[in-house]
């Protein structure tokens, strides 16, 4: 499966992990970091359905992704806990109520800019409410795991609706508040995730404060041994003949051994193998140069450096991309700063530039960090820079 | 016998489906591919990014098919088909009501009218909602459908791009959709990459599996050849194919290896070759409207863009388009990456350089785009230029240009023939037919429209000479037609190779004003009289060709192209090299000595020619003319001949400068153009001539034996004998119009004593030959 989350049979490699969520999330509250496609969203459908068959706690899965204010997103999560078993009872007429209350209320308040701009006496009033609903929920002692993919991306919008900065952490604050109810609280885990890592976010708007009650979790790639047993399993899965050096390969061009990548490999290494031609190192060497040749696809994030930094700075990516291209496990920040000493003399600007620079490279899934070091985060992308 | 498969090239839904299943044959791994993922129920969605005639909206097509034939999957999976553009797709509930939509169809089809009905009878509820209620129920009814029909949705969706960029504040909504496993697969296809799969914040980042339907390769292409011939009936194709690889190979660079392109133009391999043109003609004419369409589709900027690649052709850098279009290279580049991007342009690395070229993808949209672009004739032709390189090989084009050259003038299209001259690889070849082209042209169009037809100033400089030549012979003609008394002799003058054009020009203006006292009527029926001994001599093409201007009159020729293609036009190649060495020296045409050399370049008989040339000078006396072409003798090669086969030649030739007593000017000659000692037994022959000293006992054995007998042979008192062993006789009985405006009588003084050994000389050649020469060693 390449892209879209995958669920039951098809999830794959991250027992260790999962079985690492589900033991924190009994007491913490969770941050989960991830670049994308290292599969997240997988995670957490996952940990949903083994909280769910292990009764430990009623999972919730929401995206935030698709909600356009507060309003919205409290509505989704409450929405996704009615539509629960153990939910039902808190709906049919205070829920249902409270939502059609305040549904029509937001629909009243006239639209400014690219948000709604909620009147504070309307936006205090839902807070309130909001806080009535998730108490009531939180005092049945139930356990409760509430995910929220995306969140990151709300909160930019409000972010970007308030110049003030005054919503989105009035936002911020009132959620950490409902993570420490203090009646009940411990009956609610929030598992919090998406594309963008929200430490970022937060740290760009100055909100660090409001998310310092989560507990951060780093999903990276599969371990050697993981990528090893994944590719024996899509291979029998596929009924493809596939020894343990040619599953070596595979994951020495993939690099960063993510299941997208490794995945992406495999199918066309498949796509190479058809009549009776069998798998073998030639075959996947015609399959990576297969990838490789797909020049439209890499000359766009090539071309996508200029437009993310114009002139000098698209230049300097391009170096510390070089310098990050060399090996495969990427260079170390020093060295990424040497490469610039030259077009930045002074340090110190040169410093501010390149962290600027690899956060955006990072930000745009150029590079990920690993180990101290800025890695290319697809090995066929590295490639096709050493190449260009 | 099964009936032909007509094939839709810019509609694939019209094709019925017994005919698209036959037909189907380019991308048949990527469906078995796509229909393997789907039994496996993967639920994994593709995404098929090629450009226009890539055979996209086929294989949807086909996969839908592939499903409902599957019995099995048939039973777990129901394919959605759609409108080739969803232009009604304004909010994302439209295209949610999009896919209850097709359901309906389906149901309908089927003849489930019970379900229909209920179904509809959902949409119907859900219309009156908000926009998102609506979009949100809309895509529960059809996940609530496949969870009780228990299948799988398969969304087929064309043109998804154009549904991406009306739904892009709506992207994370259809990716929270997509991103269930609630029985829907999406299945769509683009002309571009998309960059919400490809920017790494955008919702539908890396989301899809995407499949790159790029150009098929030669071995499949083939295949679709073979595959469609046979369903058309055209049996000879496989002939074709395996005849001539070169012109399959042609096709393929054509179609740009697009499917599409493909099935539209493997018909003209079934074609002899002169249908093919007419076919290609007919396609670019039927191809019109679509290709304008496209054209028309793009902003101005961009077409303008696109015209600047278009009219290159072969690859051009960003910066070259920059300076055809006059724009900044940066809103240039931007402009290209975008066309690029759209699939329009195609980037390739620049060989041998960092650099990147674009051009355009579809060849074939180039070339209709060249065959509109001009109206000069040359780039109006580019695209059928282009078609002719690509089509047949050197060998043939030149096969061709040669078929042309041969037809009767006039038999053909002037401007076809420019288009085959640019090209032949063959330089002579080429002005040949250029000449050809350019004198008929100004048979069909009136002299002012030639300057625009023809790039007179540019690349068409070089056949400003022939023009003005063409010109004034097309003068002459029309004041010889008006005076029909003048009709037999001034024709014989217009035509006459051994008259230059000035000459022509006065004859025939004495000839109108009636100054016999410039022109004899002894000289007008000599004239009269030798036209036909010409006609006989050179041929009927040749004279046909110096009346129209496309060649000059031998005392007029200056290049090496108008040597070629006077030999090339003569009945005898000799002869009329003969004719041009004499009316060259006659005429004293300043650019004799190139000439001479031109001549000699054109093969061994020729370098005969022109040994036995250099001897007639020397008998005339005319030293340094004589030496001169000695000279360039001596230095000239021919391919294939050796030492040996020149030692006859030169022997001959130093032995007529010993028999005339100029033995010490032989020597130095052969000094000078033999300082590597080739000929060292010639060199010391004529040492011990010089010194009439025949001891030669200093020489190594195996030198001596040959300068002996070389010694003997320039000793040898009727040495003139042998001349003509090897070398062709010179034919100077072409003898000059005696004008009373030129210095005729010495010349044909000299010429007459000339002729007289020659032709006594060509009477013992057959006897007295070999016998005499010295033996050719190596």
């Amino acid at each position: 499966m390449v892209g879209k989350p995958v669920v039951g049979e098809n999830f794959f490699g991250r027992e260790r992990e999962l079985d690492e969520l589900d033991r924190i999330t009994n007491d913490e509250h969770v941050l989960l970091l991830a670049p994308r496609r290292v599969g997240k969203t997988s995670l957490l459908y996952a940990l949903s359905s083994k909280v769910d068959r292990e009764s430990t706690a009623t999972s919730v899965f929401v995206s935030a992704a698709t909600a356009k204010n507060e309003l919205e997103l409290v509505r989704t999560v409450l929405g996704a806990i009615y539509e629960t078993r153990e939910g039902k009872r808190f709906k049919p007429n205070r829920m249902g109520t409270w939502l059609r209350r305040h549904t029509g209320r937001v629909k009243g308040v006239k639209v400014a800019g690219s948000g709604i701009d909620l009147d504070t006496q309307a936006a205090v009033e839902w807070q309130e409410e909001a806080d009535r609903a998730f108490s009531a929920i939180a005092a049945t002692k139930h356990p409760w795991l509430i995910m929220i993919d995306e969140l990151p991306t709300l909160v930019l919008l409000l972010a970007r609706s308030d110049d003030t900065g005054t919503r989105v952490r009035a936002f911020m604050q009132w959620f950490r508040n409902l993570r420490q109810l203090p009646r009940g609280g411990e009956n609610l885990r929030f598992m919090l995730a998406g594309s963008i890592g929200l430490d970022n976010v937060t740290r760009r708007h100055r909100l660090t404060d409001t998310i310092n009650d989560l507990r951060i979790w780093r999903l990276g790639p599969f371990t050697p041994e993981n990528a090893d047993r994944f590719l024996a399993e899509l291979a029998r899965s596929y009924e493809l003949e596939l020894g343990d050096s040619l599953r070596r390969d595979i994951c020495d061009r993939a690099e960063w051994l993510i299941p997208y990548h490794l995945q992406l490999i495999f199918s066309e290494l498949r796509d190479q193998c058809t009549g009776r031609a069998r798998p073998s190192a030639a075959a996947l060497d015609r399959a990576i140069e297969a990838m490789l040749s797909r020049k439209a696809y890499f000359a766009t994030w090539d071309e996508r450096l200029h437009e993310a930094f114009g002139a000098p700075d698209a230049e300097h990516a391009r170096k510390l991309l070089a310098m990050c291209a060399r090996e495969p496990r990427g260079a170390t920040t020093s060295a990424l700063q040497q490469s610039l000493a030259r077009s930045v003399p002074n340090s110190t600007d040169r410093a501010t530039a390149v962290a600027w620079i690899l956060d955006v490279l990072a930000n745009d899934g150029y590079l990920v960090e690993e180990a101290g070091r800025m890695r290319f985060r697809s090995g066929l992308l590295r490639r096709y820079w050493i190449k260009r | 016998m099964p009936r032909p498969t007509e094939i839709s090239t810019y509609n694939p839904h019209l094709i019925p489906r017994e005919d698209l299943v036959a037909a189907f044959i380019a991308r048949r791994a990527l469906l078995d591919e796509l229909v393997d993922d789907l039994r496996r129920g993967a639920h994994q969605h593709h995404l098929l990014v090629g450009v226009r005639g890539a055979g996209k909206t086929t294989l949807l097509l086909r996969l839908a098919v592939a499903i409902e034939e599957d019995k099995k999957l048939a039973r777990t999976t129901l394919p959605l088909r759609f409108a080739e553009e969803q232009y009604n797709v304004a909010h994302p509930s439209d295209f949610w009501l999009n896919c209850l939509d097709a359901l309906l169809d389906v149901l309908d089809a089927r003849g489930d009218h019970a379900a229909k009905r209920k179904l509809e009878a959902e949409v119907a509820a859900i219309m009156p909602l908000t926009e998102k209620e609506r979009g949100i129920q809309a895509i529960a009814t059809l996940i609530a459908w496949a969870r009780l029909a228990k299948k799988t949705l398969v969304l087929l969706v064309d043109n998804f791009d154009l549904i991406l960029e009306r739904l892009k504040d709506a992207q994370w909504a259809m990716r929270e959709a997509l991103s269930h496993d609630n029985g829907i697969v999406l299945i769509g296809a683009t002309s571009r990459f998309l960059d919400a799969t490809i920017t790494y914040g955008s919702p539908l980042y890396d989301f899809f599996h995407v499949h790159e339907l790029g150009p098929v390769t030669e071995e499949e292409a083939r295949d679709v050849v073979l595959h469609l011939a046979k369903l058309r009936g055209h049996q000879q194709v496989q002939a074709v194919l395996e005849r001539d690889p070169g012109r399959f190979k042609a096709l393929y660079v054509l179609t740009g290896g697009m499917p599409r392109m493909l099935v539209l133009l493997s018909s003209v391999l079934a074609r002899e070759n002169p249908s093919v043109e007419a076919d290609l003609e007919r396609m670019l004419d039927q191809l019109t409207p679509y290709y304008k369409a496209r054209f028309d589709e793009l902003p101005a900027q961009s077409q303008r863009i696109v015209d600047a690649v278009a009219l290159h052709w072969h690859p051009i850098t960003a910066a070259a388009c920059a300076e055809q279009t006059r724009f900044d290279v940066k809103i240039v580049s931007a402009q290209l990456n975008r066309l690029v991007q759209q699939g329009t342009l195609t980037k390739i690395a620049l060989p041998g350089t960092s650099k990147l070229g674009f051009l355009l993808t579809e060849r074939f949209f180039n070339i209709w785009y060249l065959m509109r672009a001009n109206r000069r004739v040359r780039q109006k032709l580019a695209w059928f230029v282009e078609f002719l390189r690509t089509w047949y090989g050197e060998e043939e084009l030149a096969r061709r240009a040669q078929v042309l050259l041969d037809a009767t003038p006039g038999a053909n299209d002037p401007a076809r023939m420019l288009a085959l001259a640019t090209t032949l690889s063959d330089a002579a070849l080429r002005r040949r037919l250029e000449s050809r082209a350019v004198t008929m042209l100004l048979e069909q169009s009136p002299l002012e429209e030639m300057r625009e037809l023809l790039d007179l100033e540019g690349a068409d400089a070089h056949l400003v000479p022939v023009l003005d030549r063409a010109k004034a012979l097309k003068q002459l003609h029309s004041h010889v037609a008006s005076h029909s008394k003048l009709a037999r002799l001034g024709e014989a003058i217009i035509g006459s190779p051994i008259i230059p054009l000035a000459s022509k020009i006065g004859v025939l203006e004495a000839l109108l004003h009636k100054r016999t006292d410039i022109i004899s009527a002894a000289v007008i029926r000599q004239l009269v009289a030798s036209h036909k001994e010409r006609r006989e001599e050179f041929g009927v093409p040749l004279l046909t060709a110096i009346a129209s201007g496309e060649v000059p009159s031998f005392p007029d020729v200056t290049t090496r192209a108008d040597v070629v293609a006077l030999l090339g036009l003569a009945k005898s190649s000799v002869d009329a090299a003969g004719a041009i060495l004499t009316s060259g020296r006659f005429y004293k045409n300043p650019a004799f000595g190139e000439i001479f050399r031109y001549i000699v370049e054109q093969g061994p008989r020729l370098v005969a020619l022109g040994f036995a040339f250099a001897m007639s000078e020397l008998d005339k006396g005319e030293w340094l003319a004589a030496r001169h072409q000695a000279y360039e003798l001596l230095r000239s090669s021919v391919p294939g001949w050796g030492t040996s086969e020149w030692l006859g030649l030169v022997a001959i030739l130093l032995q007529h400068y010993v028999q005339l007593g100029r033995t010490q000017e032989a020597a130095s000659l052969l000094a000078e153009a033999d300082p590597d000692e080739r000929w060292l037994s010639i060199h010391e022959a004529l040492k011990a001539a010089a010194a009439g000293n025949p001891d030669l006992s200093h020489l190594a054995p195996e030198v001596r034996a040959l300068t002996t007998e070389l010694l003997a042979f320039f000793r040898s008192e009727d040495a003139s004998e042998t001349a003509d062993r090897t070398a062709p006789a010179q034919r100077t009985r072409h003898s000059q119009p005696q004008l009373r405006s030129q210095p005729a009588q010495r010349a044909s003084g000299d010429r007459g004593a000339a002729r007289q050994r020659t032709s006594r000389r060509r009477g013992r050649a057959a006897t007295a030959g070999t016998r005499r020469a010295p033996a050719r060693r190596r």
